[in-house]
């Protein structure tokens, strides 16, 4: 996981509709993977033109135990990658230029190449602030090709926005999206029908998307290293120890795997971590920073009027091991008290008695809008607490960032 | 352990006592029934342990003894037998025989001495009440039971006594938290109910089919934990729910801002048409009310729209509230009015339906959003 300092990592993810693996080999589906290159540091250089072929890191420099959340193209030829801790980033280049990272910006050319893609393609599913899924089955009609239709797409692109992307064509979504990081950078790489297990079969288990390490460690130990071999296998063997994920492997392997692209993306979860300035062992403070947190989170919920079934607390030690839980809650709610009420529970026993703590995040997960139905018992009081939440929600953003704070 | 009995008998007693036999069961006895030969009768018993049921027919009993074997199993062959007499016989190692005309059958038992004890009456209070007013009490407002197991005290009909003008009374409640229902009626007898009980779904579903086609007084008794119901030569035992119910009185709104009388009928038949676009799980519907107008709305983004216009006596503002239409029709069922007089406040405040005919029902139903 990526240490942000001040960033909000909501989870919206793609709906996989049960068929995902009904669909038929020979199928005629072409999916489109678009990815920005180096998204946030070309944000930064499009903004600041100064910086334009420059080594560019973003994140980390507000604090001194940051890490980079993103580098661009000149950076990263010196070895710079997402996730170093920001020290090491600075030994390996020297002159690159650290910023820290704008969100607000980030996510108003996010929406511009949103808008761009909806005109270019009858379907577009946003998998998160960098990457769409396309399905331009059908659309060879209009583009002439499909490589046709990529380049257009690019084109468009740089010529809105300055942004370069990547694009990964095949028939599934998984083989579009190993073709664009294969792609990378400003390139377009086409997986022709039929040939999917070609491309596939000489690469790790773990470059698919959807096999994790964990999958990737059982797979290695039944002597499963590429996909190929993967493909290989009988159904009932992969059937016997992935359970019914078994099948399911088997034809990402094969590259048959597609989903229909649900178009609404819905909110899976909410969350919020800070890295201390130095490594913490006082419970007070840690509690202090954990409803800080909740505060943040708990308002952005409110925005988005979404109450949260589970919530998720992290805690990452000194030596950078890492603590945490996440558990259903008795009644859905975005209320800071409540919420704070629980994850302070939580994380107590992870805290006290502990190592230092070097971060601790906060999460809300398994988000549900409000049930339209009233509640006999309990609506009247809840009510009240909403009128409440709301008018502190409007008090912090009409007063500066920091001219009062509530305490526990 | 051997007796004779006719067929007839044997299948209604049966009958009665099989269908609380639980299918999921973890322990292997509770999917039997227990038969008891004593003193000329045979008594059935079967349980899931929350509720219990005792049938007692007559039989001519060769030899007293006792045996459980599967309900189910037992129930299906005795449906098929031909009316004649059927010979029920224990063998050696909790094996049962039946034969009955030329059919036998052998049926696989378990040791009746596991059975589980079922709670014998000691303390609480004893009191009867007539069959056909608590039948009609239950219907009024059995349907708002809670389903949802989160809320178990709600998983229930919430019974009590109170006093109204110095004569006593007995009020059924229901909620699940979404409606409420309550049905209230003046007794002749007095009722020793010193608090309130809740009696859970199961054990309300069974009392139903025990008042089922009778007249007469039923025997209540109830203790702390159960309640032993009585009908003749039949038995119910239920155990109460160990929980709070909610101060319902504290919900049942007091005045309202706004009242509207509309004909029961065309508002049954408006809602049923209305809601057939409405979406299954949320069921809602838009109440637009005007001076002498009501207008029933819904719509449902994967189907479509409807909208139906009704007249009613109101005068007052126009306003416009929410409903789930599954829940109005539940209400207006149970009523026998020809109006109906809805009592509105706003659009986060309950309905309150009373009925002129049965002053004692008063049934509430919180709004949606919409």
């Amino acid at each position: 996981m990526i240490e942000k300092n001040s960033s909000f990592q909501c989870d919206k993810k793609l709906q996989i509709r049960p068929r995902a693996c009904a669909v038929a080999a020979g199928s005629h589906r072409t999916f489109f993977h678009v990815d920005l290159d180096a998204f946030f540091a070309s944000v930064e250089q499009i903004k600041n033109p100064k910086l334009k072929n420059k080594p560019v890191i973003v994140g980390g420099r507000n604090s001194r135990r940051g890490v980079v959340a993103a580098a661009s193209y000149e950076a990263k030829r010196f070895g710079v990658t997402t996730g170093m801790p920001w020290q090491q980033a600075k030994a390996k280049c020297p002159e690159a230029i650290f910023l820290p990272a704008d969100f607000e910006a980030y996510a108003h050319y996010s929406e511009k190449v949103q808008n761009i893609l909806n005109e270019m393609a009858p379907v577009v599913a946003q998998g998160s602030v960098d990457e769409s899924y396309l399905d331009l089955t059908g659309c060879e009609r209009i583009y002439g090709t499909f490589r046709r239709a990529a380049e257009k797409i690019y084109g468009a692109v740089f010529a809105d926005t300055g942004l370069k992307v990547s694009i990964g064509i095949a028939g599934s979504q998984s083989v579009a999206k190993m073709a664009s990081t294969f792609a990378k950078p400003s390139g377009m790489i086409e997986v022709p029908k039929g040939s999917e297990k070609k491309f596939l079969s000489p690469l790790p288990v773990e470059a698919m998307p959807g096999i994790g390490s964990k999958i990737g460690e059982r797979l290695r130990q039944m002597g499963i290293l590429t996909l190929g071999q993967l493909a290989a296998m009988p159904q009932n063997l992969l059937r016997a120890s992935f359970g019914i994920y078994g099948p399911f492997l088997k034809s990402k392997a094969l590259g048959k795997d597609t989903w229909e692209l649900e178009v609404t993306e819905t909110i899976k979860s909410v969350g919020k971590q800070e890295t201390f300035p130095e490594d913490i062992s006082d419970w007070q403070i840690v509690r202090q920073k954990l409803f800080e947190l909740i505060e943040k989170v708990g308002r952005k919920l409110r925005e988005d009027n979404l109450y949260a079934r589970r919530i998720g607390i992290l805690v990452r030690y000194a030596d950078f091991t890492v603590a945490g839980l996440s558990k259903t809650i008795p009644e859905p709610t975005h209320f800071d008290r409540i919420l704070f009420g629980y994850a302070e529970k939580f994380m107590q026993p992870l805290v006290e008695g502990r190592k230092p703590v070097r971060l601790i995040g906060f999460t809300a997960q398994d988000l549900v809008s409000k049930p339209p139905q009233l509640d006999l018992f309990q609506t009247a009081k809840s009510e009240r607490w909403e009128r409440f939440y709301k008018s502190l929600d409007t008090l912090k953003q009409k007063l500066p960032a920091r001219s009062f704070r509530a305490t526990i | 352990m051997e007796i004779k009995i006719e067929r007839n008998i044997l299948n209604d007693g049966l009958a009665w006592v099989q269908s609380v036999v639980d299918r999921k069961t973890t322990m292997p006895i509770l999917s039997n029934v227990h038969l008891e030969a004593k003193g000329g009768t045979i008594t059935l018993t079967a349980t899931d342990l929350e509720v219990g049921v005792i049938g007692t027919i007559k039989a001519e009993i060769i030899q007293p003894g006792k045996i459980t074997v599967p309900a189910r199993g037992l129930y299906e062959i005795v449906k098929e037998l031909p009316n004649q007499i059927v010979q029920l016989k224990a063998a050696p190692n909790h094996w049962l025989e039946i034969k009955c005309a030329k059919s036998q059958f052998k049926l696989v038992g378990l040791d009746a001495n596991e059975y589980p004890a079922l709670p014998k009456k000691s303390g609480g209070q004893e009191f009867n009440l007539e069959v056909d007013v608590l039948m009609e009490m239950i219907q009024k407002v059995d349907f708002a039971i809670s389903t949802d197991e989160a809320r178990y005290n709600l998983n229930g009909i919430f019974l009590e006594t109170g006093a109204k003008e110095g004569k006593t009374c007995l009020k059924l409640v229901a909620t699940d938290g979404h409606r409420l229902s309550l049905s209230e009626r003046e007794l002749k007898t007095k009722v020793p109910l010193t608090q309130g009980v809740i009696f859970p779904r199961k054990g309300v579903a069974e009392l139903k089919r025990l008042l089922e086609d009778k007249e007469g007084d039923i025997h209540f008794w109830v203790g702390d934990k159960q309640a032993i119901v009585e009908k003749e030569e039949r038995q119910l035992m239920v155990r109460l729910i160990d929980g709070q119910f909610p101060p319902y009185n504290h919900v049942i709104p007091q005045k309202q801002k706004r009242v509207l009388s509309v004909s029961r009928e065309s508002l049954t038949q408006s809602l049923r048409r209305v809601a057939v676009v409405t979406t299954d799980r949320s069921r809602g519907v838009k109440f637009s009310v005007s001076p002498g107008l009501l207008e029933i709305s819904a719509n449902n983004p994967d189907l479509g729209e409807a909208k139906e216009e009704l007249p009613i006596q109101y005068k007052g503002a126009t306003f416009a509230v929410g409903f789930n239409a599954a829940y109005f029709l539940e209400a207006l069922g149970v009523l026998e009015d020809e109006q109906v007089v809805l009592q509105l406040n706003d659009e986060v405040s309950p309905c309150l339906i009373q009925s002129e005919f049965d002053r004692g029902f008063t049934h509430v139903i919180m709004p949606m959003r919409l």
